[in-house]
Order: C-alpha cells, then structure tokens, then sequence
C-alpha cells in the first residue's frame, strides 16, 4: 500500500513513511552529521525525494534500503565541514590526565567514529546501524563493493587503533 | 589490553551507534515536511508559468534563442554527451588563456541557482555590490535535467574554469560535475558524469588546469581546454593522501604535485608505509616529498611550514578534564602549537584557516552579542578583530581567502556569501554559493 501510494506520489504517504521509517532515517543521518538540525532537515528531504522519485522504486521490498541510500546520500550533501579528520596524540595545555582508560568502550568507539572522514563513516553506520548489505552499502555510496570493504576494514583499523592507544589524551583534530 | 577482533569490534559498533542514535532520536513534524511540500509545488507551478510564457514570446518571434535570453541567460548553452574515463571530452579549441583581468583582482565568484527555472548562474560580485554575469550552467544540460543540490564548494581554477558538482541522483548517490570556461561567456557546460558517491572533496584542480575527479569507475584527470580524460589506475598498495603527515587513509583532499604530473600519495607494503605521488599519466608511484600546489581563494591545505591546522580535542577521562584547542602541528612527532585554548574559559572557536602567508591564522570566534567576529592571529595566542559576519541559521565558516588577504569570504551559516574587505571591515552579504576568485593565483609551494 506504501509503495503504491510512494509510485503514484501521493502525500497522504508521507505521514506513513514518517512513521515507518523516520527513525531509522533519522538516526543514519544523526550519525552522520551529528547535528540535530541538519539530521531533521535530512529526514524531511528525503521522504519528499521519495515522494518525486517513488516511480523509480521497483522493488517493493527494497523501500527501506532505497529510502536509506537517499538519507545518506543528503547527508553527506550537507556535510560541509569537518571534511579532514585525523587523530593526534598529544594535547599539551588542556590537562587530560587520562587516556581512554577511564572511558567506556562504547563512548570510546563512538569518539572514534566521529574522526572518520565523511564517506567511511557513512559507510559504517549503513552497516553496522542501518545493517545494510555490503553490496547495499555500495549501491548507496555509488562505489564498488570492494571500496566499500576497504572502507569498513580501514574504519576498523582506526577504530583498533583509537582502542588501544594509551597515550595521555587521546585527541581528534577537525581541519578547519 | 583487550584483543578487539573484527568481530568483537563490529559488536562493539553496532551497539555503539545504536545506543547513540536511540539517545538523540531525530523527531520531525509532519507539517513541516508537508510545508516544504507544498512550498516546492508552488515554485514549481510558477516555473511552468514563466516557461510558458518565454515559450509564447518565443512562438512570436520565431526564434529559440530568445527563449534563452528571454529567462536571463546570457548565452545559448548546449549540453555535451558525457564522457567516460574511456572516452575523450568534447573537444574544440581552446580559448587564450589570459587573466580575467577584473578591475578589481579581488572580485569574487559565487554560482546561484535561478529559482525560476533551475539553472545555475555565475556571477562576479565586487565588494561594492556590483556584478557581472560570467556563465550560465543550465538545468537542461544535466543528464536528467535536474540539479538538486549543488555540493560544496564550486571551485575556479587558476586558469579560469569552474566546476561545479552537483547532486543529480539522491538516490543513486550519484552526481556530475559541470565545467564552465570564465573566459568565454558562450561556450558550452562540459558534463563530467557519473561522478562517485559525492565526493567534492576529490574534486581538485591542478596547475596545468587539470581536474581531478572521482568518478564510479576510478579516479580521472581532466582536461577541458584539451578535452581529455586519463583514469588513474592505482596499483594495490597504492592510496591517495591529504596534505596531513601520516593518517592516509583518512585524508579525503587530495593535492596535486606543484608541476601538475602527480598526486599525492603513500604506498604500503606490509607494515612499512612509504610517501611520495603517483604520476597522472601511468599511476606509477615515486619515493619523495615533492613541492605541492595550493590554489589561493579556498584556503590553504598546510602552513607555510607545511603544518596543518585544526580543532584538537581531549577526551580526557570525564567531561569536566576535556577540552577542544585551535592549534597547528608540522608533524605527528611534534606537539601541537595551540593558537587558541578553549579549555582557559573561552567559548569555542566557530572556524580558523591559514593566512595567505601561511604564517597567521584567521579565526571566527564567537560573539558576545552580535555577529561572530572575524579575527587575525599573529601568534599563537595574540589576535586582533578584523570585523564580523551576520548571525545565520548555522554555523559560519570561512569559503575563501584572496591574494594577500585583502578579502576574506564566508559562508554565514545558511549557504549565502559574506565577503569582508581586511583593510576596512567593509561587509558584504550575497546570494550565492562562493566559488573562488576572478584573479585565480597560487600560493607559493611547500614541500610536504
């Protein structure tokens, strides 16, 4: 019923797909952006791109994943800043005492996520939030299935490095 | 220490992301996004109007190039057959490649979308106010005919071209880039498709006028004085890399060499990673640190000692014990040179970049009151105010610095343009998303 409304562009299925999918929606393009904002500003461009382009959807069952890729595709759209991410070891002058020691692993993994550069990050929360496919993961990012590993195997290296750096103060720079 | 294992870790970030996503559930009302709805339909209907009536004109007359003029635009714009990393660019002959010469060599570039008919325009805009119109990118030249986001930022070359990406496909994640010649108001919009997964930050224009451009297929340098494409085959091992020391794989700008026949990028072999470019022409890669090229208006990628700049922050044990600097650092080896210490009861720095000297840095720092303020540091730590922006929607930041730091663009924080004279504080605020300078230039190059 969705998919037939979303073909034939009625609005009446805004409301549905908002109730269906505007969590999961929302929380890819949250994770992405981590700016509330602009995640409430994905979320409506992306059902009302829906609502343009739902003749292009042929496969009923792929609404989510479809709905998804338009999410993210947005998302890294808006995503003008913070473009260079990288990880340093030393801050003088702000006391860190601690290294990741004192943090949970959670908040630890999280930190680390947010240093990764835009796209690999992208690709990790269609993966592991969103529990996309590989091969969906590089439909949705328009790269090959084995960028897409790279990506999410560079993305771990750097999440294993964050984990287990104990030096004082583990930091992120974000390059203006 | 825990051994994090693939598997391990992958738990680890499911749970991560999803405890992450559930503490800050995005919630939009649906009469918000039915108000977008009905906002789109209308302009939408007014430009089937408009088109309806340009068409009417044009039916009177007898002449299609009047329909063109008659929506604004300043030449008959044809679109090209998109090329492939295979096949060549529409080809033709170059104009003379000379300096715009603008009377005022600090003149800017923004690109703004006609909201009558969707087409993109590029405008000169002086501090005074006064424009010119420079080229038209038209709708009808993408490949669907849309053109539903313009990706940041539009770059002008040193030679006097401009490419735009731009999102065509939402969902197929999938874009173009559409190049323009400055110099010749009549010429044609050059349609790189199927660009790869929007990566504007791989859209990088190199001394010789080549444009590096990440396309589904692989990486392509093209030429459009020329109208030729090279795909750059990477062997394995092989990885591009930013201008930051170490951290290759996280670096998303590339930088082309300073005589414009390489990339840089490091090559891994094992453990042992090593530094150097892979040539354009034949993807080989050469031990080094050759001398980089920098185009001036966007900024600068390193300092003038090839250090790099940016937001640190600690994540130190509890909240209270972090803090974020604006600092530069030459190497993973040195310790960061802190400019501007958040921890010491300062608010948050909003943006920083290079100066033109690659020696200074410009700051916007938070207001008291009004407008954020546009501020110089000499020094770490010694700063003076140059002027301010107006307070937008988001978050301001810096588009672009001119030759010697005469202006300064910004993006107030709503994708509009604020241009700043540095000599007198003078302000002004345009539409348009900026895209360089009129005067092109380059920084002098650095060894990194």
């Amino acid at each position: 019923m969705t998919v037939e409304a979303l073909r034939r562009g009625r609005p009446e299925v805004l409301d549905d797909l908002l109730d269906r999918y505007g969590r999961d929606i929302g929380g890819v393009a949250y994770l992405i952006l981590r700016d509330r904002a602009a995640a409430e500003d994905v979320v409506t461009e992306t059902l009302l791109t829906a609502l343009e382009r739902g003749r292009d959807l042929r496969d009923p069952d792929a609404l989510r994943p479809w709905l998804l890729r338009i999410a993210a595709n947005h998302a890294l759209g808006l995503r003008r800043r913070e473009a260079r991410v990288v990880p340093l070891h030393v801050v003088p002058e702000t006391g860190g005492a601690g290294g990741l020691g004192g943090i949970p692993e959670r908040t630890a993994v999280v930190t680390a996520i947010g240093t990764l550069p835009p796209r690999m990050r992208a690709a990790v929360v269609l993966r592991y939030y969103a529990d996309l496919s590989v091969e969906g993961v590089a439909e949705a990012l328009g790269v090959s299935t084995n960028t897409v590993k790279s990506q999410l195997q560079a993305a771990f290296d750097h999440l294993r490095s964050a984990l287990a750096d104990e030096a004082p103060g583990t930091v992120e720079v974000r390059h203006a | 220490m825990p051994e994090y294992t693939d598997e391990r870790l992958e738990r680890l970030v499911r749970q991560s992301l999803h405890d992450e996503a559930d503490a800050s559930p995005i919630v939009v009302d649906p009469a918000v996004i039915r108000a977008r709805l009905a906002d789109r339909r209308q302009r939408r209907q007014e430009r089937s109007r408009l088109l309806a009536a340009a068409a009417v004109i044009a039916l009177a007359v007898g002449g299609g190039l009047l329909v063109v003029r008659g929506l604004g635009l300043s030449a008959p714009v044809a679109a090209t057959p998109a090329p492939s990393i295979a096949s060549p660019l529409p080809s033709g002959a170059p104009p003379a490649r000379t300096r715009l010469g603008a009377a005022d060599p600090d003149t800017a570039v923004v690109v703004r979308q006609d909201v009558a008919d969707g087409s993109l325009a590029v405008v000169a805009v002086a501090l005074d106010g006064s424009e010119k119109a420079l080229a038209t990118i038209p709708r009808a030249a993408m490949p669907d005919g849309t053109i539903d986001l313009i990706l940041d930022p539009p770059r002008v070359s040193e030679l006097g071209w401009l490419a735009v990406p731009i999102l065509t496909n939402p969902a197929g994640g999938t874009g173009v880039v559409a190049v323009v010649d400055l110099y010749d108001a009549t010429g044609t919009t050059i349609v790189i498709d199927d660009v790869a997964g929007l990566d504007p930050q791989r859209l990088v224009w190199g001394p010789s006028g080549r444009l590096l451009v990440q396309q589904t297929a692989g990486l392509t340098s093209a030429d459009p004085a020329s109208g030729t494409t090279i795909g750059i085959s990477l062997a394995d091992g092989i990885e591009l890399r930013g201008p930051e020391p170490g951290a290759s794989v996280l670096a998303e700008r590339f930088v082309w060499t300073a005589d414009g026949t390489g990339i840089l990028a490091t090559r891994t072999t094992g453990d042992t990673v090593e530094h150097g470019d892979v040539s354009i022409e034949d993807g080989s890669f050469t031990l080094g640190t050759p001398a980089t090229y920098q185009a001036t208006g966007l900024g600068r990628a390193t300092g003038s000692d090839g250090s790099t700049l940016g937001t640190a922050c600690d994540s130190g044990p509890t909240p209270s014990s972090s803090g974020c600097v604006v600092g530069t650092r030459a190497d993973d080896s040195m310790p960061i040179a802190v400019w501007y210490p958040e921890t010491l009861g300062a608010p948050p720095a909003l943006d920083a970049a290079f100066a033109a000297d690659g020696a200074r840095v410009w700051m916007l720092l938070p207001p008291e009151q009004a407008g954020p303020l546009v501020a110089l540091f000499d020094a770490p730590k010694q700063s003076a105010v140059i002027g301010d922006v107006a307070e937008a929607a988001g978050s301001p930041r810096f588009v672009g610095l001119s030759g010697g730091d005469r202006r300064l663009a910004m993006d107030p924080g709503d994708g509009r343009t604020t241009l700043l004279a540095t000599d007198s504080g003078r302000r002004l605020d345009v539409d348009g998303v900026f895209a360089g300078w009129e005067a092109g230039g380059s920084y002098p190059t650095g060894s990194r």
